[in-house]
């Protein structure tokens, strides 16, 4: 005889349910809060220590420190524009080599590609994206920099008495390949797989009628893609464009070997330069002084600030393309 | 010419660009795995894992970097799948839809773009500087950070993809919350996690940038976490910009090592997803 | 509309028709009224269910009848917005307004979901079982699925477990087909097989009610069969409630009948009499298909 589960007019016997009792509930969803406010709590401490560490320099220079393109450790004078006018012009330079390429790598994997290759191209593009950006930069420095000393900076030098004075300036500098334009250059390598990886999802969610009614009017692959498509997810593609611009302005390590370091503004296309990311990175473990690592921080916390207004505006353009 | 040519052509030249631009990005994936192999793949032998970085000029390995590495990683992992499992948890089952839940993931999506530099920054601060020394824990610490947001984000996303008739089924029976998310649906969404702590790890093995200021790096194999510690990304940076030729060549084994690291974690990544997806 | 065969009683068009059930009644629900926020549901449903019967609700979709078999084991109230007045009796303990019920029941506003107040309501929940329309086995073995709800509540020895397991396994018509294979993952059966895992699995803390949102709706016919076979024989030990959408399916295996409209009973009774002779014109209309 088996005794029945449950009396009809007892509860059972309170044993040691696993799990069951309402401390283990309550310690459990703490436990899950807690570590949901430590992640708030990690990036509230990045803001807060970046504030605090970079306080003393802005003190300092005040608003100067933004124009400024002197960076003088003896004279303990730092400004900041050099390094920012680096980040905004290979993060934009580098947008707009690896847009059209980006759109064009995922509207070929969306509409032309044969299905059966569709797939591992993806990966494979995918694959170039989870590359480190340490290796990007080994290449950078010791493949693509002399490539392109040789190939393009020289003979662009000694023709430079044929070229109209406006280009040759623009491609003036020492030819050793390592400048602002290949930075760009290396900077767009990078974020073309992720634009391009993001962009091809966001297409994928374009619902088929809307791409067969196009199609059934006889319109052309073209005009598919450009009157309707990219239309349609427009939100969602400038989107794409932010992030992509996100994570080219916070890239350190393939900046960092192919830029030159040079600080001040850059008088060329072709001439060294530096960003944010990379001066942090060449000066910060041998900052001279108290003020140097101060204006170091305070350049990170203006790449902060940038990065973070940039990421906002994306993420909002995204979500609500998700609708 | 006529419209219907004119568009014909235009349409063509348009296909023939979109296949251009796919050429050329795996042109260049080919062009840097190419150089990985041909610069690295030479460079590879025995003394890499049992030698530590070498003075110019003598024979030395990887082993300081690849040990520091695989610790620092290791560390920086457990951190991020506990912190990182519970908030995904927590977003997914408790409060992810509340204002302050919304706020929590809007800025986990930040700390996940964030540029690992600045991380790097933050963990100097409260690690480095008051403690007056580099360390292993603070370089764990600093990847742990720049991978928690990637567990997070996965965990949420494959929680909230458990049927919701999965939890009442669980509590029909009478067990409480907290019991049917760790004994069932943590269960059911086991792979997907799983995939997470993956991405996490592939996305920190390669980072160098925030272990600078944080583990520094050490030329002799180093397995005290609270002292500065080697690591790949930080050797490859170091020898690379270094005018030894022996130090470069030992820069593009260790980048081909770290790109091998993560292209088969991807791989793995990908093979469990696939296998989660067949009914 | 005017056919005269069967004499429309002159009554409160609001009020139901009800004939009570002879034996004794292990569930009721009086009076019920149920609230999703501001916007209510079920309007005064009397439902009396009576013990070792199969009792049916059908009706066109969104008439009430899935949302009144939620309202009975309270699952409800994991959901926050939404609650439930009027009684709801089982063995004669009111279920909305018992101590153990009220307090820290709701849900918080916020919640994403579910939110278990305390022991007693578990215990309660345990003792009016549910099967829903897709079958959920867990994702362990199908062991592990059927003693998981009696491990909340018993330390159990092996043997004592293995014979729970079997038992349950036996009832749902289950046994034979998986005894070799008890460590094996419940994710690995067939759809059918699931469903019926689920009931194994609701039945093994041997609740006093089942209930069944549409249990077959996705299995093909062959499992439906085996099923409605297996509610049949668990008629003995427990009180079971169908939600169903298929008539022939009510017909065939249920003791009593209740025909619901726009969150109302209209029309309960046993089976027979409300297929052969519905009293009420909406009702006529329903079994004899001309809508829903």
């Amino acid at each position: 005889m088996t005794a029945t589960m449950m009396d009809s007019d007892t509860a059972p016997p309170r044993e040691t349910a696993p799990g069951q009792s309402e401390l283990s509930e309550t310690i459990f969803r703490g436990l899950c809060f807690g570590a949901a406010t430590l992640l708030l709590a990690a990036l509230a401490g990045v803001v807060i220590s970046l504030a605090i560490g970079g306080w003393p320099a802005f003190k300092q220079f005040g608003f100067g420190f933004f124009t400024s393109s002197a960076w003088d450790p003896v004279q303990e004078n730092y400004g900041a524009a050099g390094p920012i006018v680096g980040t905004i012009v290979t993060s934009v330079l580098a947008l707009i080599i690896a847009l059209p390429l980006a759109t064009g790598v995922s509207v070929f994997l969306v509409e032309f590609c044969p299905r059966n290759i569709a797939k591992p191209i993806a990966v494979a593009v995918e694959l170039l994206a989870g590359i480190p950006s340490i290796v990007y930069g080994m290449w950078g420095l010791f493949v693509l920099a002399p490539w392109f000393a040789i190939h393009v900076q020289l003979p662009l030098m000694t023709d430079s008495a044929n070229l109209p004075s406006w280009l040759s300036a623009l491609v003036a500098g020492i030819p050793n390949g390592a400048n602002i334009f290949t930075a760009s250059l290396i900077l767009a390598i990078m974020i073309l797989p992720y634009m391009s990886a993001v962009f091809r999802e966001l297409l994928l969610t374009i619902p088929a009628q809307v791409r067969e009614a196009a199609y059934g009017l006889g319109s052309t692959n073209f005009e598919v893609v450009s009157k309707v498509m990219i239309p349609y997810v427009r939100r969602g593609a400038v989107g794409v464009v932010m992030l992509g611009l996100g994570r080219a302005l916070g890239e350190t390590m393939a900046v960092t070997f192919i830029i030159g370091n040079s600080h001040g503004f850059p008088h060329s296309l072709f001439d060294s330069g530096s960003t944010i990311a990379s001066t942090i990175a060449n000066e910060f473990a041998e900052a001279t002084s108290d003020m140097h690592t101060a204006a170091l921080i305070a350049l990170g916390l203006v790449l902060f600030i940038l990065t973070f207004a940039v990421l906002a505006v994306a993420r909002l353009l995204l979500a609500s393309e998700k609708h | 010419m006529d419209r219907a040519l004119r568009r014909k052509i235009t349409n063509s030249v348009f296909i023939g660009l979109c296949g251009a631009a796919t050429l050329v990005a795996l042109a260049f994936l080919v062009m840097i795995l190419w150089s990985l192999v041909a610069k690295g793949f030479g460079g590879l032998d025995a003394k890499i894992f049992t030698m530590t970085q070498p003075a110019p000029g003598s024979p030395g390995g990887l082993l300081n970097g690849i040990l520091g590495s695989i610790m620092m990683c290791v560390l920086g992992m457990v951190l991020a799948v506990i912190v990182g499992i519970l908030a995904g948890t927590w977003l997914a089952e408790y409060g992810g839809k509340t204002a302050y839940g919304q706020v929590v993931r809007f800025l986990n999506d930040v700390l996940l773009s964030a540029p690992s530099i600045l991380v790097g920054l933050f963990v100097y601060e409260i690690l480095v500087k008051p403690f007056h020394g580099f360390s292993g824990y603070a370089g764990g610490v600093a990847l742990g950070l720049l991978a928690v947001p990637i567990v997070t984000r996965t965990t949420e996303d494959m929680l909230t993809l458990q049927p919701n008739t999965l939890r009442e089924a669980g509590m029909a029976l009478g067990a409480g919350r907290g019991f049917v998310i760790r004994s069932i649906i943590w269960k059911a969404a086991g792979a997907g996690l799983f995939t997470g702590g993956l991405l996490g790890f592939a996305r920190i093995s390669g980072e160098t940038a925030p272990l600078l200021f944080t583990s520094l790096g050490n030329q002799f194999v180093n397995l005290k976490m609270s002292q500065p510690m080697g690591s790949l990304p930080t050797t490859i940076f170091q020898f690379a910009l270094s005018a030894y030729d022996d130090w470069q060549r030992l820069a593009w084994v260790g980048a081909l090592l770290i790109a091998v690291a993560v292209l088969a974690v991807n791989i793995v990544g990908r093979l469990v997803a696939r296998e989660t997806h067949r009914p | 509309m005017n056919d005269v065969a069967t004499p429309i009683v002159t009554r409160d068009p609001e009020a139901p028709i009800m004939v009570r059930p002879t034996g004794d009644l292990v569930l009721e629900a009086r009076q019920l009224d149920f609230f999703y926020g501001k916007s209510q549901s079920l309007y005064g449903v009397d439902l009396p269910i009576e013990r070792n019967k199969i009792t049916a609700l059908i009706g066109p979709s969104g008439c009430g009848k899935s949302t009144l078999l939620r309202t009975l084991n309270k699952i409800y109230d994991l959901y926050p917005g939404q609650n439930a007045t009027g009684r709801i009796l089982l063995d004669g303990k009111d279920l909305l307004t018992d101590r153990a019920s009220v307090g820290r029941l709701k849900a918080r506003d916020g919640d994403v979901a579910l939110e278990p107040a305390n022991l007693d309501t578990s215990a309660l929940r345990a003792r009016i079982g549910m099967v829903f329309q897709k079958p959920t086995p867990f994702p362990m073995s199908i062991y592990d699925n059927v003693a998981f709800g009696v491990r909340l509540y018993f330390k159990k020895s092996k043997a004592e477990m293995d014979q729970i397991v079997e038992r349950s396994l036996r009832r749902a018509a289950l046994w034979d087909e998986v005894k070799d294979k008890l460590n094996s993952s419940g994710l690995g059966l067939s759809g059918g097989q699931q469903q019926r895992l689920c009931v194994a699995r609701g039945i093994a803390v041997e609740p006093e009610v089942l209930l069944l949102d549409e249990p077959a709706s996705a299995l093909d016919p062959v499992s439906t069969a085996k099923l409605e076979e297996t509610l049949m024989e668990l008629r003995d030990d427990f009180s079971i409630v169908i939600v169903t959408h298929n008539l022939q399916q009510a017909a065939r295996i249920s003791d009593y009948t209740g025909f619901m409209f726009l969150g109302r009973m209209i029309e309960f009774r046993p089976t027979a009499e409300l297929f052969e002779r519905p009293q009420s014109t909406r009702t006529r209309d329903y079994v004899t298909g001309r809508f829903g």
